[in-house]
């Protein structure tokens, strides 16, 4: 019995050895890696037969330990959602950023200038957050880069309403972004600011896509049995207001007649189904409205979803992604004094990461 | 490449024990060599480098001490040889610490690679010099001990005169095989879920900001640090003596701790037994044949020993503090036999005495860290850390503390052996799985 219990161990520990390293053999999974050891070992991670299964292995063994956070990323049992950690920022960076805005202003001192930080889920559920990780507290951290901008630029305050809707699904469960009700809840607290008049609920069609997607938070951490996320698309009722939409990415050109991009829902990454991708250089949406005024948007992706709702109250929308511009400069792309108002919207994050134009 | 990397037991273990099981048994010491050589490059060329110069002297020091054995007017060269070779093993220590100039053996969670090679050049030498055996003339088989990596860690560290038959034609048969995987799954599983977190709860302390750090919590972090430190090293031994087990290579118990032991000098020996059979055979022997007092002798071990584990002041007063615990009890119970009560109150006290000699480490790292003087701070700051921190640490703490403190080792004696027969290679399987899913994330 002895030797029969010994067998089967032997047998056992050397398969199990074997199986992934003749799988990884055969897979034909390419890495993005460089060579050397590391690199070995990652193939060998990302080729390992049934991964997932391993890794949700792994998130549930942890959890029964009582870890909570993942990497930056803290499960939040309670509500059940995965939030990206913001512990920390450079203050060198931001102050960059917040140079950038200001010149900015100097430079087009005629023009009338926005700026929209955006909270992550960081800040808005920073009570949700055990004291411990010391998370950034976002709302601090905006009225202080509110305090920094150059007076002439209008700051527009988002956080305190995403703040009295925080148990509305304004933010992704296990993505690091927001739901496009967050962006509409953000587009009715400053569109009067904007020179806008607001189109309300009312007006709006909402499309539940019906395609459940765990989002890159869920990668990290290896939390998947949490609800699924949806993407949710306001539509007006009275007919769309885009006569087209170009999204330049280095020197190609993709043009669509709407700023929702369906088969965008079978890329990896869901949130693309705002503008059919989030690594353009600049995207710019034409509208039926062509007696209003044009805006110029520079900010992070969490745009995307936001310029929907802007399109009936101005004639042309141009978006430009700091991040996505290279070596260019935004006069390269764009010719600022033909808009009527710049706007800059970015998630507190990204913005205080630094960028220039 | 360590014992718990996902490239050595799912690339290097299957193929070097493939390459193992089909080369003839006298053959066998190439393929060790050719597996420690493989090791060391994956260490990188640093530790390549030395693995190879050291074997090298060692080669032909010891051949030279073994012939100028008889030869009186040699006795000083003989002396030179050995203490050149010594020297030489310490600067291999220095040399292959992770943390390079800093000297440290390595830190409490993370095993230096080849730390144990200046260990098993100095018994080597030393047992050859005292003519315990003769020197190796088969440069494979000598470079198979010294180097020998399932030890490249925390140990086992293994004394020449014991195994060197082991590596002239190492066996193993099907029990020693299986044997050998189960230490490894264990150990494997041990560092992988507990030690592996209780090092980043750890470090997610010691990175913490002063003034949110309460003395509960600091303390707690002292708790985390000695279930850590006991997991890592039992863990790594676990691992280590199943890899030498799977070569046939014959060793006993790496740790036998008795749950009840009150003489803290036994509780020390049974925590890592290699270890501190080593120093007796190499340090407190020769020191009390040198006309050195049986404790002090000891002390000198025991603080070595401590500075082998972390050189940093706070090993260093956790090994005085032991020293002086084994000579204080030692002395106090020389002429008496230990009566009931105080084989209780002993092993409450032998326990009390480990712990806070690990806390000495413990508190080193955190007044060397940003934490500063947290531990001396009773009140005045927020307990909202203390509760979160708890609340992640207790539980892989309190299996750190199972497994430190032999707890497991204490209940499987006592357990219906044949049941667990049964249940074994079932928890084998679980415990396989969750180390490979910690492995591959």
């Amino acid at each position: 019995m002895k030797k029969f219990f010994d067998y089967v161990t032997i047998v056992i520990f050397f398969a199990f050895c074997i199986f992934p390293l003749a799988g990884s053999l055969f897979s034909d999974a390419k890495d993005q890696n460089d060579g050397g050891l590391r690199g070995i070992g990652d193939h060998l991670k990302n080729s390992f037969p049934m991964k997932q299964s391993w890794d949700r292995l792994y998130s549930v063994t942890a959890r029964t330990l009582g870890q909570r956070e993942f990497y930056g990323v803290y499960y939040d049992e309670a509500d059940g959602r995965l939030i990206k950690l913001f512990t920390e920022y450079d203050e060198k960076k931001l102050g960059r950023s917040v140079g950038t805005l200001n010149r900015y202003k100097k430079q087009h001192s005629r023009m009338p200038v926005y700026s929209m930080i955006v909270p992550t889920a960081s800040g808005i559920y920073r009570e949700n957050l055990p004291e411990a990780l010391e998370v950034v507290d976002q709302q601090k951290l905006i009225d202080d880069i509110y305090y920094r901008i150059d007076e002439d630029i209008t700051p527009l305050d988002v956080f305190s309403r995403l703040y009295s809707v925080r148990d509305s699904y304004i933010y992704f469960r296990s993505d690091d972004r927001w739901t496009q009700t967050g962006a509409f809840e953000a587009y009715m607290a400053v569109a009067r600011k904007l020179g806008a008049s607001p189109y309300g609920a009312e007006n709006y069609d909402i499309e539940f896509t019906n395609v459940p997607f765990c989002g890159q938070l869920s990668d990290i951490s290896f939390i998947t049995d949490i609800q699924p996320d949806m993407i949710d698309a306001y539509r007006c009722k009275y007919g769309s207001y885009i006569r087209s939409c170009s999204a330049i990415r280095e020197r190609q050109i993709y043009t669509k007649a709407s700023v929702y991009s369906r088969g965008a829902l079978s890329n990896p990454d869901k949130y693309t189904f705002f503008l059919g991708s989030t690594d353009y250089r600049s995207v710019q949406i034409d509208s039926t409205a062509a007696d209003q005024p044009s805006i110029l948007i520079i900010g992070s992706d969490y745009a995307n979803c936001f310029v929907p709702f802007l399109a009936p109250n101005y004639s042309k929308i141009t978006l430009i992604n700091p991040a996505e511009m290279g070596d260019k400069k935004l006069s390269d792309i764009v010719t600022p004094e033909d808009y009527d108002m710049t706007l800059f919207l970015f998630d507190t994050e990204t913005f205080c990461e630094g960028f220039e134009l | 490449m360590q014992s718990y990397d996902i490239l050595f037991m799912f690339a290097f273990l299957p193929v070097y024990m493939g390459l193992f099981a089909i080369t003839p048994a006298k053959h066998r010491a190439l393929v060790m060599t050719l597996g420690n050589a493989v090791t060391a490059v994956f260490c990188g060329l640093r530790c390549a480098a030395v693995y190879t110069l050291c074997t090298a002297v060692c080669y032909f020091s010891g051949i030279a001490i073994y012939n100028m054995r008889n030869n009186e007017q040699r006795t000083a060269m003989r002396k030179a040889l050995a203490a050149g070779n010594f020297c030489l093993a310490a600067a291999a220590l220095v040399i292959c610490s992770p943390r390079g100039v800093d000297v440290s053996a390595f830190t409490p969670f993370k095993a230096a690679v080849f730390s144990v090679l200046p260990l098993n050049m100095i018994s080597y030498i030393a047992d050859v010099f005292r003519g315990d055996c003769e020197a190796q003339t088969n440069a494979a088989q000598l470079a198979a001990y010294l180097g020998f990596f399932p030890s490249a860690g925390y140990g086992p560290v293994y004394r020449y005169k014991m195994v060197r038959s082991c590596f002239a034609e190492p066996r193993p048969d099907a029990s020693k095989l299986a044997l050998g995987i189960r230490y490894y799954i264990m150990g494997l599983a041990a560092y992988t879920v507990v030690a592996v977190r209780l090092s980043e709860l750890h470090a997610e302390l010691l990175a913490t900001s002063a003034e949110q750090l309460s003395g509960g919590a600091a303390w707690m972090g002292t708790l985390v640090f000695y279930a850590g430190f006991g997991t890592s090293v039992i863990a790594s031994l676990f691992m280590g003596h199943g890899l030498a087990v799977m070569q046939g290579i014959r060793s006993g118990h790496c740790f036998r701790r008795k749950f009840m032991q009150p003489v803290t000098e036994r509780r020390l020996k049974e925590f890592n037994i290699p270890l501190c059979r080593w120093l007796k055979d190499y340090v407190t022997m020769p020191l009390r044949r040198a006309g050195f007092d049986k404790y002090a002798a000891l002390s000198v071990s025991i603080l070595l020993g401590a500075l082998w584990y972390g050189f940093t002041p706070g090993w260093l007063a956790a090994g005085a503090l032991l020293a002086a615990a084994v000579t204080v009890q030692g002395r106090l119970t020389k002429h008496h036999t230990p009566a009931e009560p105080f084989v209780i109150i002993g092993s409450a006290a032998a326990k009390l005495i480990t712990f806070a000699a690990v806390s000495c480490a413990a508190v080193w790292e955190f007044i060397s860290g940003k934490a500063g003087f947290a531990l001396f701070r009773t009140a005045g700051a927020d307990d909202g850390f203390f509760y979160t921190f708890f609340g992640e640490a207790v539980i892989p703490t309190l299996i750190g503390l199972v497994i430190a403190g032999s707890l497991l080792h204490s209940l499987v004696n006592r357990m219906n052996l044949r049941l667990f027969k049964l249940v074994l290679p079932l928890a084998e399987l679980v415990f396989l799985a969750i180390a490979a899913a910690y492995m591959v994330r």
